[in-house]
């Protein structure tokens, strides 16, 4: 995939994987990756950069002994994601487009 | 490599990456995290640490990703932060170029002197350093005082012992010219002298002893409060 491409969609999947529950980056990675790979690295700056700009918030959740990091999806997260579903409807429809067979002449 | 291993190394080679200290810090318990999670999972915590690459890999893309060194056309201060802004997509919301704030009370795994204990102290120094400050000099005279006694019991015994000593050789002088009583007086009062000096003696080791007890005492209970 496009690395531009990729990086916008990051941001995108990460959000979807706190959509309906709150979620800790480990688990985060897992239910990503077998849609688009992302390493642990590439997970830090899109969690940070999706903190800065108020789409998740984060809390420590004390784990065997440990703390673990849980994000909560906010509203402007979630606006975030309808926007993106908007936009995608309409890449969808030209999708279509591009993809017909042109069958009725 | 082992866990602490890994994490040290990051530090110190992100320290001079100009990581302010707050984000150097979550970036440590982000990766800490990471590995702790896969050794839940039974990954062994070599390959929980090879699996996240190398440090210079991880700093590099940090970097990156914050637009260090690209031309991507960044705010410079949001990369000076080390918090990545957001060059993709254009409606998407500016971004504050402040510390990020979002997250409620921190809680650290890692153990740090807190900056509100340090105002507090800072702020109500003139009591407590006052009190500090007199107690030492309290402790101090103690001290003072204690060695005072115990080096005037020394001089005593040195000083009776010498006169008692001193009487024996006066006693037979005084034998020679003056006579047999002044003799037995003199020796008897050296003798006496000898055995004062001998028992101040005793004493003075006695004291000495209690006195180098308090000292380590003192000591000791110096070393336990600073230590």
């Amino acid at each position: 995939m496009d690395n531009q491409m990729k990086r916008g969609l990051l941001d995108i999947c990460v959000l979807a994987a706190i959509k309906n529950k709150d979620s800790y980056g480990y688990n985060i990675i897992k239910e990503i990756t077998p849609y688009v790979s992302i390493s642990e690295s590439t997970l830090y700056p899109i969690l940070r950069r999706l903190e800065a700009a108020n789409c998740l918030t984060v809390y420590s959740v004390e784990h065997n002994g440990r703390l673990r990091k849980y994000y909560h999806l906010t509203d402007m997260g979630r606006a975030r994601l309808a926007a993106f579903t908007e936009e995608w409807k309409e890449i969808m429809a030209i999708y279509q487009f591009v993809t017909k067979e042109t069958t009725e002449q | 490599m082992t866990k602490q291993d890994f994490l040290t190394a990051v530090r110190a080679h992100a320290e001079g990456c100009g990581f302010i200290p707050h984000e150097l810090e979550k970036l440590l318990e982000y990766y800490s995290e990471m590995i702790d999670e896969a050794m839940e999972e039974g990954v062994s915590e070599e390959d929980a640490v090879a699996v996240l690459g190398t440090w210079s890999e991880i700093i590099g893309q940090i970097n990156t990703a914050c637009g260090i060194g690209a031309e991507t056309g960044t705010d410079s201060t949001a990369s000076a932060n080390h918090i990545p802004d957001s060059t993709t997509k254009t409606e998407q919301t500016e971004l504050p170029t402040a510390e990020v704030t979002s997250e409620p009370a921190p809680v650290r795994g890692y153990i740090r002197f807190p900056v509100w204990a340090v105002v507090l102290l800072i702020l109500t120094s003139p009591v407590w350093a006052s009190l500090a400050l007199a107690a030492f000099i309290v402790l101090l005279s103690l001290i003072i005082v204690a060695g005072a006694v115990v080096i005037t019991v020394l001089a005593l015994t040195v000083g009776i012992a010498v006169a008692g000593v001193a009487c024996i050789p006066a006693a037979f002088v005084l034998l020679y010219t003056t006579g047999g009583a002044a003799f037995s007086f003199t020796i008897g009062g050296g003798l006496l002298c000898i055995g004062i000096a001998l028992l101040c003696g005793l004493m003075f080791r006695g004291l000495a002893w209690l006195f180098s007890g308090m000292m380590h005492f003192i000591f000791g209970g110096l070393r336990a409060i600073f230590y």
